[in-house]
């Protein structure tokens, strides 16, 4: 087929001579039809749907009066009542978005802002906020809230709206998900394509090292025609990502030469960009994601080193099949919030992995504060541990040694250290007091512990890991050296008849120096030992760990109209989300693929409109989409100390999203310092 | 020390990715066996009191390292055979390809000082996973004729315990030796300490041996 056209051209210098803008065009013409020939009813579909980019009323209030967050004075249009959601969507297009942009910038004091909700001030500012809100809605009345399709429902559940693809043609979600979604590494070029997405790893010479689809023939022989993209882009080469969107697939490539990453996709909430730029867009942040993994794994330099003067090496020598299986884990939970293997014997359902990376931002685990703080101590404690002189046959020395002057550090090389519960929660986080980690690295780190975590769920043997690890942002040129110890509580509360299912920690204690695995190890018995030795301690934990597994809001905070949230606080760059469970009582893959379409659409509504001092900007917003069977209404409120992101049934009243959301924000503001970590604890 | 007092005995375990090396010592732990286990990242540490059969008295705490064979760790590795009384050289018999890398190590081991006195053990693995013993006679054409091999499946249990087994009754009376003295020296020295009655408890240095 053409795919061979492309590349039997030598790609790198070919066509010096011609336009640039030729050029390109002519390569992606080349590629949109690769990916279209074919497949007309593609093409079709395209223009069948005809939908046009989601609408935006963006209201600026920039120079209106503030004298409160939220609260543009002499902004109060009579709406009368509160409008229900429903009754203003009355027509036919995909959903629809409307946002308020309030600039308050410098107009008010910091310590304002950051007290506003706890102050009894409230109420004031939530009528103000309904006012708003309904503005917003009778403002989006012109633009209408929309319904997206006609199509029989078939009892799918799948948001129709992911792709152009016509679900018609599928007769259940999981039909659709097998085939247009799951992994696929068999040699079937039908199949390839029906991919929604894709990624690519590739060296500069067009030698593939990673693909998330298709056999090893299959890439090769598209290898051609990306190389063939990338260097229609070579004319910027000082550009570090490049997109380009034809038709319905839109391609984004991150060069980080030697490598090259390329993300393919027909996801349309995904042709989103940043404000940022498309470095931080959801496939901006999704390679990053992936170029961070391979650095960590092998370090920026060895990349380097390895392709120097040899520009055909194979990368792939030095990947194991456990880095292949985790960039396939890495591209389905970025992309859809789950990963499954091929044949679909395992999977994993993983909302908050897809979450964190959204919100570009660290999930904590929920517990009280003086539990935490009780293990915090810990580790404060375990870093100041001395290290015993070895005995000198010189018995006068005795007499001669001072308690401390003699004693050193046991560990002076132990940099950071870390519990976490699995699932990427952050327990207790202890670092140098002037330095502390990138939320990247802390990510790098956390994906390296669930891996270990995984490795261990099969075997019941008790065993430490040293494993070298390159923290991108820290020092993309060296390793440090992880000391990393998982312990399962349930064994330890059983001594007091207390029985829970297994409940693993994991200590993970960060080292600069590769040689003192044992020193470290001392300090990780110090640690265990004070956790598990105390009864009250460690039932405590167990406690915490086996209840705060998942945030329910019906329960934990009594707001059943609400059905899922995500709270980040912008401090700390820490976030929770509530139980995705509770967004319709249960959770399944084409769930879970659907929060992540509302999120990704609510996230990205962000950055509609023209905003120049985002940073000083409280924003308000919400989409409304209404299904075949029902209709979900999403919201949004960014405020300089948090974002908000709630999803809620279409039938609620915008009173009740606003006095609820706010119950829920007051809520994470209480118990901030059980929800999240801080700064973690330091030694100097 | 925890417990019982008996000298430690560092073991290593070498050989390319995948051959078998993380199995084996999970089915001589625990007498487990897993279909996927994940390739070992970095090197792990497993401690474990074993005595032979042949000798039940005989017993040591062996402090095993279970290496990882990717590429990306060789220059690592060194670190870990360093010292070790024990080294178990695998390859898989299934695959003739992988006792490179284990001829490798066997060079490697030889070419360092320090491991003059390690004790190699060339382990085949995955002996399920052959019929006969022929691709084994092509892989002992290659070695010195006193050279065993030792043949293992983790997924059976074959050999296993007798590897261990022979691996502790080959441990060195001298080790014993040097154990009880430098109890016997540490008692001693507890004792003064106490009668010196200094303000300092110290303890003797743990890692000084590693
Ligand atoms: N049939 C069979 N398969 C085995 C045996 N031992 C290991 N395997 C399989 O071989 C694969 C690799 O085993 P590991 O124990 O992880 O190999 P490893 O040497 O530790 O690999 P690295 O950690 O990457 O160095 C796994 O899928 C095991 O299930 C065996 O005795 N028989
Ligand atoms: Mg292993």
């Amino acid at each position: 087929m053409g795919v061979d056209d492309v590349n039997d051209k030598p790609s790198s210098n070919e066509g010096q001579d011609k336009g640039i803008g030729d050029r390109s065009a002519d390569k992606l013409n080349k590629v949109s039809s690769m990916y279209l020939g074919g497949k007309k009813n593609d093409m079709s579909l395209i223009n069948d749907c005809g939908l046009s980019s989601t609408a935006t009323t963006s209201v600026n209030f920039q120079n209106v009066e503030n004298h409160m967050p939220f609260l543009a004075e002499g902004n109060k249009h009579g709406t009368n009542g509160t409008p229900s959601m429903r009754d203003l969507s009355n027509s036919g297009r995909a959903g629809s978005v409307l946002s308020f942009d309030l600039d308050s910038t410098t107009r008010i004091p910091h310590s304002v802002e950051s007290s506003y909700y706890d102050d009894g001030d409230g109420s004031n500012s939530e009528e103000e906020l309904q006012d708003l809100f309904q503005n917003l809605i009778a403002r989006g009345d012109q633009s209408k809230l929309l319904k997206n399709s006609s199509k029989e429902s078939k009892g799918m559940r799948l948001i129709p709206d992911i792709s152009d693809v016509d679900m018609v043609s599928y007769n259940s979600d999981s039909d659709f998900i097998r085939k247009r979604i799951s992994l696929s590494k068999i040699d079937d070029p039908d199949l390839f394509h029906t991919k929604l997405k894709h990624f690519f790893v590739l060296s500069a010479a067009g030698k593939p090292i990673y693909s998330m689809n298709g056999s090893e023939r299959l890439v090769i022989g598209y290898m051609g025609l990306i190389t063939s993209i990338i260097s229609s882009f070579q004319e910027s080469i000082d550009e570090e990502i490049k997109s380009v969107t034809f038709n319905n697939i839109k391609v984004v490539i991150l060069n980080k030469s030697p490598l090259f990453f390329v993300a393919l996709t027909k996801i349309k909430h995904e042709f989103s960009t940043s404000e940022y730029g498309e470095e931080e867009s959801l496939l901006g942040r999704q390679l990053k994601a992936l170029y961070n993994y391979l650095v960590s794994i092998l370090s920026k330099s060895s990349i380097t080193r390895s392709f120097r003067n040899r520009m055909n090496y194979d990368l792939r020598k030095v990947l194991s099949p456990l880095d292949f299986h985790n960039f396939d884990s890495f591209c389905m939970k970025l992309t859809y919030g789950f990963y499954s293997d091929e044949d679909d014997t395992q999977f994993e359902l993983d909302f908050s992995f897809f979450a964190s990376r959204l919100l570009n931002s660290l999930e904590c685990s929920r517990m009280r504060n003086k539990t935490r703080t009780r293990i915090n101590g810990i580790l404060q404690d375990s870093k100041k541990i001395k290290k015993d002189i070895p005995k000198e046959d010189d018995s006068s020395s005795y007499f001669f040694k001072s308690e401390t002057s003699n004693q050193s550090y046991l560990a002076p090389d132990m940099l950071f250290g870390f519990i976490t519960a699995p699932e990427m929660q952050i327990i207790s986080y202890l670092h140098p007091k002037n330095h502390r980690l990138t939320t990247n690295d802390i990510s790098v780190l956390l994906s390296m512990i669930t891996s270990i975590h995984e490795t261990r769920k099969s075997s019941s043997v008790a065993e430490d890991s040293w494993v070298p690890l390159c923290l991108p942002d820290f020092n993309s040129t060296g390793f440090v050296h992880i000391f990393l110890k998982v312990i399962d509580l349930s064994k330890y509360v059983a001594v007091d008849g207390i029985e829970i299912p297994y409940t693993p920690i994991t200590i993970a204690l960060i080292s600069g120096n590769k040689n003192n695995f044992f020193e470290i190890q001392e300090i990780s018995k110090y640690i265990i030992d004070r956790i598990t030795g105390s009864e009250s301690l460690r039932n405590e934990l167990a406690n915490e760990l086996t209840q705060s597994k998942s945030l329910s809001i019906s329960q934990d905070l009594n707001i059943p109209s609400i059905k899922h949230f995500m709270f980040k606080s912008k401090q700390s760059n820490q976030f929770i989300t509530s139980d995705a469970k509770d967004f319709t009582g249960s959770i399944d893959k084409s769930i879970v693929i659907n929060l992540v379409y509302f999120y990704s659409n609510l996230y990205h509504s962000r950055t509609d409109g023209k905003l120049s001092a985002l940073s000083s900007n409280r924003r308000l917003n919400y989409y409304h989409w209404v299904l075949p069977d029902n209709s979900v209404i999403g919201f949004m409120l960014i405020h300089s100390d948090y974002e908000y992101y709630c999803l809620c049934d279409g039938d609620i009243s915008s009173s009740d999203i606003i006095t609820n959301s706010l119950n829920i924000i007051r809520w994470c503001q209480k118990y901030k310092k059980r929800l999240f970590i801080g700064d973690g604890v330091t030694f100097s | 020390m925890d417990g019982e007092r008996i000298p430690g005995y560092k073991v290593v375990i070498l050989g390319d990715t995948s051959v078998g090396k993380t199995s084996l010592v999970h089915r001589f732990l625990k007498n487990e066996f897993n279909e996927h286990t994940a390739n070992t990242i970095g090197a792990a540490f497993i401690t474990v009191d074993h005595n032979s059969n042949v000798n039940p008295n005989k017993r040591v705490r062996l402090e095993i390292w279970d290496t990882a064979g990717q590429e990306r760790y060789r220059s690592l590795t060194p670190m870990y055979y360093r010292n070790a009384k024990a080294a178990l050289v695998c390859f898989d018999l299934s695959s003739v390809d992988t006792f490179e890398k284990a001829q490798y190590w066997l060079e490697q081991l030889s070419l360092n000082s320090s491991s003059e006195d390690t004790k190699k053990y060339i382990v085949g693995t995955k002996s399920d996973k052959i019929a006969e013993a022929e691709e084994i006679d092509h892989v002992k054409d290659r070695l010195d004729d006193t050279a065993v091999i030792f043949e293992t499946s983790a997924k059976t249990g074959q050999g296993i315990n007798q590897l261990f087994d022979k691996l502790v009754d080959d441990v060195d009376e001298q080790i014993f030796d040097e154990f009880n003295k430098r109890c016997e020296e540490e008692l001693r020295r507890e004792s003064e300490n106490s009668m010196i009655n200094v303000l300092s408890k110290t303890v003797h240095n743990k890692y000084s041996c590693c």
